[in-house]
């Protein structure tokens, strides 16, 4: 934004040259006159001397204006090059791929893990960023990437599979513990004239490619003092032939300040001003320097608003490998689009490109960069690019959102656009695109089943681990790539059932147990204001008494509002406070049925306390960030907090678990493995306008929200639309190894209940296997 | 403020003179014999149960906020600290129900090594089998605490945290980190994470008590402090 700026205020200040023309022209005219006048033998000697005075001033003047005009340029020029500092993206990547034996991995995610990353399948894999398959058995030439805590050495890896476990990672023959596998990026963050480039060092860059560059557009750069008199006649000659301007005698230091200071226009002004940046810059800076600045300037390529810059990004555009896993014919087909971008588009133009990279190839052999076999094997290559244009924009927009507005606590807006960062993010491309995918399949099914008019239903997902926090996925739209309303976040919906995990955890604490008896009979009190509150059953009947994990299971309302006003409304109101729902909270008896407006994230920082066994870990989409050389500036690490009793919160899982085996989420009990443990909990508010349902199964905490955006009562539930997204999607997440362990002074005890709960013997007909805090207090029943 | 920067000093002193002692000879803190001890009389409570409200306080802060004064400055560990090999203490099922036993390799035990210890912190645990990544993870994070390079130590830790999440002595090293970064609560609740996840297991609440108690002199609270030691030294 601020080069823009500066280019604009160039254009202004640039207008003193063509009126400096004219006044050279003007000293010519009168220089003119007085000759037409001097007729008169006797006046001529006059006339020559007011001529060589008049000359003589004009020169002086041509002179003192020319030295001034050139020592302006000469500060422009020394200002903008040595204050030049590209606004560079920042850069997002998704959390990287590790890897040790006896990870769980599918090899076919993994596969689809490198191609993400941009690595490349290669029957003999020779080159970073390059990888061979064959069945279980991996080879991978792994770049080199810099983290945030140390630098992960470029490899080749051999990895072995059995049955969806990683069983030996070896490196040259050496077992390696731990792999971490270079990040893909999954957004950026752009300034405001959309200029993209990855930032190349003069070194890094292949010597070919600097090689051919020099050869082509320039093989006098080392000689030449910035321009070349030979290369312009030649030029000149070569379009005068032509009659049409068909080469340029531009040197790269011309093309660069070109780039670098003037504005697209061609006219002989700019020509001039050009050449004389060019002579400045050669005076001033060593080639070197130029070169590399050439390197990272230059234009290669567009799309959408999107500005490719440099070469460095350009490798990444067209061909999805880093600048210096080039071979010469990709090289070289970069080399060519220095001289127009859009003219040679490899997409748009595929034969084009193919001649102009040819020729260059033609030319690097001529002027003995390469030989002419290496040439001749290089034009016999396909162009070698992506199949399609990639796509700068974000594939995740919401995650993006998430993460930006994580950073804007810590880093001003215009330093995220422009200061190159390098931000390491929690997201898992795996779960993110199965939560997609998911929402936007059953929103459709949904609309199909109940009429609604095809697109209307909306939908939010977000997918956390529950350990750590880490924010896993986040999907703001059923069209996971709009941009906007993002509902994850930003849309605060009643929570309605959500909420009563919250209430059995408040009367857990004050030492009832979930084998308690409740009645799910009529309630009603009258409030502060004088109204009445009587809440209702979803199926309007009663079920009459009933343990308390089993109201909690079958979501019985009146049940929860009796539990919760027994106990009082101010506890429920602290716990949900200290799960992290922001406060004040209003200790109002409707809090009980939940009317507290919520949004998926805050419900998932809740739900993840309680599938932590009580510790809240802060939701985080950040791990890190890092200057645009690796540089750490902040981490985000990891922190728990412990907000409830572990214990209380482990015969509370029972309950949750109870939900989707006996209760309101049974529908999908058969599609989900034993070994996730999944618990959670259903949610429909009146008239059916949100249908929610969040929940933990194998280490993962998933809240997911349908609705319409215009809040009508559609009779959606929690049992219906949101059950079968999360279902589908928590199915789909690799299941862990560990299975939650028993935390001290819980108790498992067999349970009957006949209108009062007792303990019973095992196999007893009717009893169920619940938990307990500390020794059960209940009478023991043989059966 | 100046009584209270003495009394941390006090109190690193007097923790400091165990330094050298294996981890079961910690001296038992006599009441009284701790400086300043009425100076701060806040009773930490054993579960905190008030929670932040804002949402920034649930929001995830970076980990750049330097050490402030009045902490009590770990010494630097002698390089070459002898490892006597100790008793591995192996994760007690004692007698949990089905439910509590994790299967057959899903996680490794922790192998410990006594090192010699650091002021108001337990000894480091240094693994020597189990899960390879694990291992190498606790060595490089080994490697930078020593070199004092705490946020690379906890990335190290966190990224063992993911091979094995339910590992109770890797919560427990990141307790102890986050000590040293001057993060006291945070330690705190790394360390009771840690005890949450090996219910019954002495040798492991005796360290993580002694963290705790480290954290709570760190925050000058110093009757909480001889709570958790007395905890630490309980048979």
């Amino acid at each position: 934004m601020a080069k823009s700026g500066k280019r604009s205020a160039g254009t202004g200040r640039r207008r003193p040259s063509p009126e400096a023309g004219p006044a050279k022209d003007g000293s010519a005219g009168g220089r003119a006159k007085p000759a037409k006048r001097g007729r008169r033998p006797r006046s001529r000697g006059r006339a020559r001397r007011f001529l060589f005075r008049i000359g003589w001033r004009a020169a002086l003047a041509a002179l003192v204006f020319g030295a001034g005009y050139v020592t302006w340029l000469d500060v422009r020029v020394r200002a903008e090059f040595e204050g030049k500092r590209w606004a560079l993206p920042a850069r997002v990547y998704a959390r990287p791929v590790e890897l040790w034996p006896g990870a769980r991995l599918d090899p076919d995610t993994l596969e689809a893990e490198l191609r993400r990353s941009g690595y490349h399948h290669a029957d003999h894999p020779d080159r970073p960023g390059s990888y061979h398959r064959a069945a279980d058995r991996f080879v991978i030439e792994t770049r080199q990437f810099r983290f945030w805590d140390a630098m992960e050495p470029a490899r080749r890896i051999e990895i072995g599979f059995d049955a969806g476990v990683v069983r030996s990672i070896d490196a040259s023959g050496d077992d390696v513990p731990i792999v971490r596998l270079d990040p893909p990026v999954i957004g950026r963050i752009y300034p405001g004239h959309h200029e993209d480039r990855v930032m190349v060092r003069l070194h890094e860059a292949p010597p070919v490619l600097v090689a051919g560059l020099v050869a082509v557009e320039d093989h006098r750069f080392f000689e030449h003092h910035g321009i070349s008199p030979v290369s312009i006649a030649r030029a000149a000659w070569a379009n005068l032939r032509a009659v049409a301007v068909v080469q340029g005698g531009s040197t790269l230091t011309q093309q660069l300040a070109k780039n670098l200071f003037l504005s697209p226009e061609r006219t002989l002004t700019r020509k001039v001003d050009e050449a004389i940046m060019a002579v400045l810059l050669d005076a001033r800076y060593p080639k070197e320097e130029l070169l590399e600045v050439y390197l990272n300037e230059v234009y290669l390529g567009q799309e959408g608003r999107r500005a490719v810059h440099g070469f460095g990004l350009a490798s990444w555009f067209y061909f999805g490998r880093r600048l210096d896993e080039l071979d010469l014919a990709e090289a070289a087909l970069l080399i060519g689009l220095a001289r127009g971008a859009s003219a040679y588009n490899p997409w748009r133009q595929p034969e084009r490109a193919r001649r102009r990279r040819d020729l260059v190839l033609d030319v690097m052999a001529a002027r003995g960069v390469v030989g002419h076999a290496e040439a001749s094997a290089a034009r016999a290559r396909p162009l070698g690019v992506r199949s399609e244009v990639p796509r700068g924009a974000s594939p995740h927009p919401a995650f993006i959102d998430l993460v930006r507005r994580q950073l804007s606590r810590d880093y001003r807006d215009g330093d995220l656009r422009t200061e190159g960062l390098r931000i390491f993010t929690a997201l898992d491309p795996v779960v993110q695109s199965s939560a997609e995918r998911m929402l936007a399949r059953e929103l459709a099914d949904a609309e199909q089943r109940r009429g609604f008019p095809a697109g209307a239903l909306q939908g939010a997902v977000l997918v956390a681990r529950a350990d750590n926090g880490d924010v896993l996925a986040v999907v703001g739209d059923r069209r996971a790539q709009a941009r906007g309303f993002n509902r994850a976040l930003d849309a605060k919906r009643p929570i309605g059932s959500l909420v009563k995990p919250a209430v059995y955890l408040a009367a857990l604490e004050q030492g009832y147990s979930i084998a308690d008896r409740i009645e799910d009979e009529p309630v009603e009190v009258s409030l502060d204001d004088g109204r009445r509150w009587a809440p209702r059953n979803y199926d309007g009947e009663h079920l009459g008494a009933m343990p308390l994990y089993r109201a909690l299971a079958l979501s019985r309302n009146t049940a929860a509002a009796r539990l919760g006003l027994a106990i009082g409304v101010p506890r429920v109101a602290d716990v949900l406070e200290r799960l992290g729902v922001a406060g004040p909270i209003q200790s109002s008896p409707s809090l009980l049925l939940g009317s507290i407006d919520l949004s998926p994230f805050e419900v998932a920082q809740a739900y993840q306390a309680l599938a932590n066994e009580g510790f809240r870990a802060p939701l985080r989409a950040i791990h890190e960030v890092t200057g645009p050389e690796g540089r750490p500036l902040a981490r985000y690490g990891l922190s728990v907090e412990q907000v409830a009793d572990p214990a209380a919160v482990y015969v509370l899982r029972a309950a949750l678990e109870a939900v989707l085996a006996e209760g309101t989420g049974r529908s999908v009990r058969g599609s989900l493995p034993a070994a996730l443990h999944a618990a959670g909990k259903t949610g429909t508010t009146n008239g059916g306008r949100d249908s929610w349902f969040a929940g933990f199964a194998g280490g993962y905490v998933a809240v997911v929200w349908v609705g319409f955006d215009d809040n009508r009562a559609a009779g959606l539930s929690g049992s219906g639309q949101a059950l079968r997204v999360w279902a589908g999607l928590v199915s789909r997440l690799p299941v862990p190894d560990t299975v939650p362990s028993v935390p001290a002074g819980v108790e498992w005890h067999w349970a009957g209940f006949d209108g009062e709960s007792f303990r019973t013997d095992p196999g007893c007909p009717g009893a169920v296997r619940l938990p307990f805090r500390g020794t059960a207090r209940l009478e023991h029943r043989p059966c | 403020m100046l009584m209270r920067m003495l009394a941390a000093a006090g109190v690193a002193a007097l923790l400091g003179g165990c330094a050298g002692a294996p981890p079961s000879a910690l001296p038992p803190v006599r009441d009284g014999s701790l400086p300043g001890s009425e100076a701060s009389a806040t009773k930490p409570t054993p579960i905190p149960a008030n929670l932040p409200a804002g949402p920034d306080r649930s929001a995830p802060r970076p980990e750049s906020a330097p050490a402030r004064s009045g902490i009590p400055r770990p010494r630097p560990r002698p390089a070459d600290a002898p490892r006597a090999a100790a008793a591995a203490p192996k994760e007690t099922p004692n007698g949990k129900p089905v439910e509590a036993t994790r299967r057959a390799g899903a996680e490794t035990v922790a192998t410990l090594g006594a090192s010699r210890a650091e002021p108001g912190l337990p000894e480091e645990d240094t693994r020597r089998e189990g899960n390879a990544a694990v291992v190498a993870l606790l060595e490089s994070a080994r490697e930078a605490e020593k070199a004092r390079q705490y946020g690379r130590a906890a990335a190290a830790l966190e990224r063992a945290l993911k091979v094995e999440p339910r590992n109770p002595w890797l919560w427990h090293r990141l307790a102890s980190i986050r000590y040293r970064q001057g993060r006291h609560p945070e330690a705190e609740a790394l360390s009771r994470r840690s005890m949450s996840l090996a219910p019954g297991d002495v040798k492991l609440e005796s360290r993580n008590w002694r963290v705790i108690a480290a954290a709570r002199h760190g925050q000058v609270d110093e009757e909480g402090a001889r709570e958790a030691l007395r905890r630490a030294n309980a048979p």
